[in-house]
């Protein structure tokens, strides 16, 4: 018995002590530290789930709350020269606390809405797999969605597999940083041309690919253009090529110029064709025409991020065939009288309201582009108009919306405004518990200040 | 109350100083460039820097150099003066590697550019990192880019419009008295050039100069910047009060060295004088800043590292007050003379030019006090760091010296305590504007985390004290080492690991020097740790 109260003892000496704390400063430093490291040579996903996720983060962040604990316990009964100490330390603590209710409760997203669309799904950075089926192609259902996080739980050490009759899916690799590149193969429900356009000293040469859901693909070359497109296409007044699948299920072109509205000549494609196009010397070789084409996209590894990389999953399929799975890129699978649609993206949560935006506005520095101030109109639910703008935010429900940024298009045309979606239900500990660090702060100097008064030396 | 205050008083700073003459000169007149309307002279200034690596060129007025870049464009694209430092992009261009300016002409001619030019576009394209080969050839770009725009009076933009907010360049005027109006100022101009100039051809500048600049006064579609700010900006363009404030507090580190050294009075109070008179001279120069990019001083690397000595001297002139030691003083000068020479002596890393601030940065109360706070408290760490060093040296002489060492480090707690109650609180305000702006108090973001370690170093040095694991020289090893913690949030978050949401700020370059700075601490701080284990062993 005694030998267990000593025990105790020591053990309480030991989690009461300032050599404990400075050991546990230490330690967050140097997670800090390692931190920003991954952020900088990798990216913010991976410094979260390696290190401000990570266990050791969990596990200092809590023994810095029992070494504050028992510190304050260890100093019983207090007195008043402890009250900035006691106010730190309680704030530290506090705030603490208010971080774990945001981590446990609250929702940290991103809302893009198209300029005059609705949304009331909000992205956040954990990642989803899913599997929707369809017999008819149109209504989806959903077969199975799993949170998933790669990073700390590899394919490699943890089976990922969704079990449907025609099937399994297995996740086999994930890679974090992956360069996505399109590749087309002749059979399939789209149509895609290769091409090569000449003259003037001018060399283009790329893919235009048609996917049934879409209505046109084009390839714009400044002044000239070329379109994939469906039925119901209208050439604009430019020089203009169009290429369409016609009824023999061959595909046909059309030259446009830029002053005359008929056609200067049309003519269907073939492998390996040279087409003069009637434009001063510009002619065009037809690479490979597939009046059937699927796209596939194929996954490398890179080494770091670039605007391009995205993370991407390699999956084993029923068809017999490892595919690659994009983040935010669905993978739609045709088997004999069902569709799947494999999907690994970003989670999505339902705010229970939608937003739609009326309008959005760029205010831009004088004579440059850069902006200089930009907001969002957005009607509620009930009908109200809203306006958020940069340090302008819309608190509605126990959701907070600010305005963060906004997308372009090539022109320089904004066409989405991307809000931050906010609920902190830790916000009023981590403010108390800032106020109590502050107080206790100063509550030091003035102590240090009446000590200096009294003649006494302390250090 | 406050603000009238400060108005008057750069209101008379102005008059006061800006009776020196500045006229005559075609950086006076007015054009819109990145942003904003200012003066020819700032747009010159900023011009050469980018592709001079100086502010002037062969000590000859920034915008006479300019502006012939437009009447002359084809014997400048025949001058070396295009900056091109890295070795090895030299050597794979084949140009001699001594040689450091070369002429717009030479580097287009060279047939091997082009495909360095296109890996940059490509990398661009996709927003893949540029090594430092790739971003000398991205300067060469960009300064040849911006000789062709100038030269061809693309970017001249010196009018207003009748509508919109775009100026008119040079080549688009189209009202006649516009156009002849400019034509008699460039006549004149090329008059009083060279060999040419006279005191009657000077007048004649002065007086197209000012026909001009009163024409686009009438001009009543668009709001000018006031006379008094653009002549505060051409003031601080060509007197540079920062440079003068570094060489007074030079001067005034000297005197309070021998004070200290001689234990003389007269040098310790005349030291005094020259500190409160570079401060002074200090002041003015940041507000003058202020005034004239009508913004918080803090918004850019060039603009902290002239804030912090500012706050360095602040508080050491406050520690002075309370403990008189003197060697305080004499620290926060050299702190002032170490960061200005820094500021003054590296425009191309350190950009001093005003540019306009990201949208997310404007006009808002807590990111001002949040970023002042902030900064302010590397003052008190840059304090005591300086103070640390010159402590490290009494350690030569410890049992001599203990008494002083004892009071240095006395001063070098007291900063520290500033250090990190300011950057406590200032980070909690940083959260508070965080919060109000992005929605978040605490994002793991790269500069949030740099300031948690610079505070947790400190705030474990402080423990480590409490609990006796160091002593005398524990604490101003600390003071000393402790700085590679703000480095490393201060400069390292921006310039090495340029990444977060903080990207205002990010820019590149100075590496190596500031490696070397921090390494030459641990090295000096180790030398003393060794000297002093031989001579306990002793």
């Amino acid at each position: 018995m005694k030998k267990l109260v000593s025990a105790l003892e020591s053990l309480f000496d030991f989690f009461s002590s300032i050599k404990l704390a400075v050991i546990v400063i230490l330690g967050i430093t140097i997670l800090s530290v390692t931190g920003t490291l991954v952020e900088t040579y990798y990216d913010r996903y991976l410094a979260q789930k390696w290190v401000y996720d990570g266990f050791w983060m969990y596990f200092l962040m809590a023994l810095l709350c029992v070494n504050l604990t028992a510190v304050m316990v260890d100093r019983w009964p207090w007195k008043k020269r402890h009250t900035s100490f006691i106010l730190a330390h309680i704030g530290i603590m506090v705030l603490i606390f208010g971080s774990l209710l945001t981590r446990i409760g609250g929702l940290d997203g991103v809302l893009v809405f198209e300029i005059g669309g609705s949304e009331r799904y909000a992205e956040i950075s954990e990642r989803e797999l899913a599997l929707y089926g369809s017999l008819d192609g149109e209504n989806y259902t959903a077969l199975h969605r799993e949170r998933t996080d790669f990073v700390s739980k590899p394919p490699e050490t943890y089976r990922y597999v969704i079990t449907t009759p025609e099937g399994s899916y297995r996740v086999k690799k994930y890679v974090h940083f992956a360069l996505p590149k399109e590749e087309y193969e002749p059979t399939g429900s789209g149509v895609a041309v290769r091409f090569l356009l000449s003259g003037m000293n001018v060399q283009e040469t790329g893919w235009l690919y048609l996917d049934p859901s879409k209505k046109k693909d084009e390839v714009d070359l400044g002044p000239a253009r070329l379109v994939l497109s469906g039925e119901n296409y209208k050439p604009t007044s430019k020089f203009e090529i169009i290429f369409k699948k016609n009824k023999n299920q061959k595909v046909g072109y059309e030259i446009y110029s830029k002053s005359k509205p008929e056609t200067l000549k049309t003519g269907v494609l073939t492998k390996g064709d040279l087409i003069t196009t009637g434009w001063m010397d510009f002619k065009l070789r037809v690479l490979e025409v597939y009046p059937q084409a699927r796209e596939v996209i194929k996954y490398t590894e890179h080494g770091g991020e670039n605007k391009f990389t995205r993370s991407a999953l390699l999956v084993e399929t029923p068809l017999n065939k490892d595919l690659w799975v994009g983040l935010g890129q669905p993978l739609k699978l045709f088997q004999k009288d069902y569709v799947n649609i494999l999907s690994f993206a970003k989670e999505k949560k339902d705010l229970g309201f939608a937003l739609k935006l009326l309008s959005f506005k760029v205010g831009r520095y004088q004579g440059i582009n850069q902006a200089k101030s930009y907001e969002s109109q957005v009607q509620l639910p009930e009908g109200d108009i809203k306006t958020i703008a940069m340090n302008e935010p819309l608190h509605y429900k126990g959701v907070s919306f600010y305005q963060s940024s906004f997308i372009e298009d090539e022109s320089g045309k904004p066409t989405h405004s991307v809000l931050t979606v906010n609920k902190d239900p830790g916000r009023f500990f981590k403010y108390l518990g800032s106020f109590l660090i502050c107080l206790g702060v100063l509550f030091l100097f003035l102590r240090s200040k009446k000590k200096k008064r009294k003649k006494v030396n302390h250090v | 109350m406050f603000k009238h205050i400060f108005y008057s008083f750069v209101f008379l700073s102005v008059q006061f100083l800006g009776t020196a003459s500045f006229a005559g000169s075609i950086g006076e007149i007015l054009i819109q460039n990145g942003g904003r309307v200012k003066a020819f002279d700032s747009f010159a200034r900023e011009s050469l820097l980018i592709t001079h690596g100086k502010d002037s060129f062969m000590n000859k007025d920034p915008a006479n150099v300019v502006f012939t870049w437009f009447l002359a464009p084809a014997e400048w694209a025949q001058t070396d003066f295009i900056r091109v430092d890295h070795k090895g992009l030299k050597e794979k261009l084949k140009f001699d590697p001594g040689q450091k300016y070369f002429s717009p002409e030479k580097l287009l001619s060279n047939p091997a550019i082009f495909s360095f030019f296109q890996t940059v576009r490509t990398k661009n394209k996709s927003e893949d990192d540029l090594n430092a080969l790739e971003q000398a050839v991205q300067k060469i770009e960009n300064s040849i880019s911006l000789f062709k725009a100038i030269s061809t009076g693309e970017i001249l933009n010196f009018y207003p419009p009748n509508s919109g907010e775009a100026w008119l360049n040079v080549n688009q005027f189209e009202d006649p008295e516009v156009k002849n109006k400019f034509k008699s100022l460039v006549t004149q101009f090329m008059e009083n050039l060279g060999p040419k100039k006279t005191p009657l051809t000077q007048a004649g500048l002065n007086k197209q100069i000012q026909l001009w600049t009163s024409h686009l006064a009438g001009n009543l579609t668009v709001t000018l910047p006031p006379e008094n700010k653009v002549k505060a900006e051409l003031f601080y363009n060509q007197n540079r009060p920062l440079k003068w404030a570094w060489i007074v507090y030079f001067l005034a580190a000297l005197l309070l060295l021998l004070a200290w050294i001689f234990n003389n009075t007269k040098f310790y109070y005349s030291g005094w004088v020259f500190l409160v008179l570079a401060f002074l001279i200090h002041s003015l120069g940041f507000i003058l800043r202020v005034w004239i990019s009508g913004r918080p001083p803090v918004s850019n690397m060039y603009e902290t590292v002239i804030w912090v000595p500012w706050g360095a001297v602040l508080f050491g002139m406050g520690i002075e007050y309370f403990y008189r030691n003197r060697v305080v003083l004499f620290g926060s000068a050299v702190s002032a003379v170490l960061m200005l020479i820094l500021a003054d002596s590296a425009p191309v890393t350190l950009d001093p030019t005003i540019q306009p601030l990201m949208s997310v940065l404007r006009s808002n109360f807590w990111l001002t006090t949040h970023v002042l706070t902030v900064t302010i408290s590397y003052s008190a760490f840059l304090l005591a760091m300086v103070l640390g060093d010159i402590n490290l040296f009494l350690f030569f002489k410890e049992k001599k010296n203990l008494k002083q060492i004892k009071e240095i480090n006395l001063s070098i707690y007291r900063a520290l305590q500033i250090g990190v109650f300011l950057l406590a609180v200032g980070i909690i305000l940083g959260g508070i504007w965080a919060d109000y702006s992005w929605g978040r108090f605490w994002g793991w973001d790269p500069k949030e985390s740099g300031a948690l370690v610079a505070v947790l170093g400190y705030l474990a040095l402080l423990h480590a004290r409490l609990v006796g694991w160091i002593a005398h020289f524990g604490m101003t090893a600390g003071a000393v080492l402790g700085f590679s913690l703000v480095v490393f949030a201060w400069y390292g978050v921006n310039f090495v690991f340029g990444k977060g949401l903080h990207a205002y700020a990010f820019g590149l370059g100075g590496g190596e020097y500031v490696a070397a700075f921090v390494l030459l601490h641990y090295i000096a701080v180790s030398i003393v740790a060794l000297y002093r284990m031989k001579a306990q062993k002793k």
